[in-house]
């Protein structure tokens, strides 16, 4: 058998392959499958951003 | 008919400082996160919570990821460099789950008797497993956390 770099015989299971689920540039969730057919999933999540506008402030202070 | 946004959920906000005065304790209650389906098409300004609609149906669950979802743990909130309030938690990982095409994460207080939304994450791709492992890498507190919060005057 070869021994060379990249080589797989006929028939050589890789006991996973990971493919990055299709999608917008940027999004980078990902599935694995197993050689014995069970599947992983991995999601990249990104933070959701709210910003709030406070129009103006009434401090009575201490009185 | 279709989840094309993550947001915070109005309602519960406003219940929050209005006279419902909502007892939403990110750190202290039980949060979970439930997966749905593309199926769904959520309303940031009108969706209450989880088990009413649009969140009554369309769910994805099986194996060891129960319908209801994953119970975050390790949770944060904290003020970053800038300024924004930053509630995070731990990354999910749940092994031996079948989930299919899950979409978005429900973030609601499963301690709140209403079951509160809080927050959707949108996945933006869809995604699935067989008896394997679902991971939710959300980002550092730094960059941002699950959500965060920034108040301008």
């Amino acid at each position: 058998m070869s021994t060379a770099p990249g080589y797989l015989p006929q028939g050589y299971k890789t006991s996973k392959k990971t493919h990055r689920v299709d999608g917008p540039p940027g999004v980078n969730n990902t599935e694995t499958v197993h050689w014995d057919g069970h599947q992983d999933a991995h999601v990249r999540a990104k933070p959701v951003s709210v910003s709030m506008k406070v129009e103006s402030i009434h401090n009575e202070g201490n009185e | 008919m279709a989840i094309t946004a993550s947001g915070l959920y109005v309602a519960t906000m406003l219940d929050v400082f209005d006279a419902t005065q909502l007892a939403y304790a990110y750190l202290a209650d039980t949060m979970k996160i439930a997966l749905f389906t593309d199926t769904i098409t959520p309303n940031f300004g009108t969706d209450t919570a989880y088990g009413v609609a649009p969140y009554n149906a369309n769910e994805t669950s099986g194996g060891s990821w129960a319908a209801g979802g994953y119970t975050l743990a390790t949770k944060t909130i904290a003020q970053d460099a800038i300024g924004y309030s930053v509630w995070d938690a731990a990354d999910v990982s749940q092994a031996t789950c079948t989930v299919t095409n899950a979409m978005a994460g429900l973030i609601y207080d499963d301690t709140l008797v209403g079951k509160n939304a809080v927050v959707l994450v949108d996945f933006v791709t869809a995604v699935s497993t067989t008896n394997g492992t679902l991971t939710i890498t959300f980002t550092a507190p730094a960059s941002g956390g699950i959500y965060n919060v920034k108040c301008t005057v």
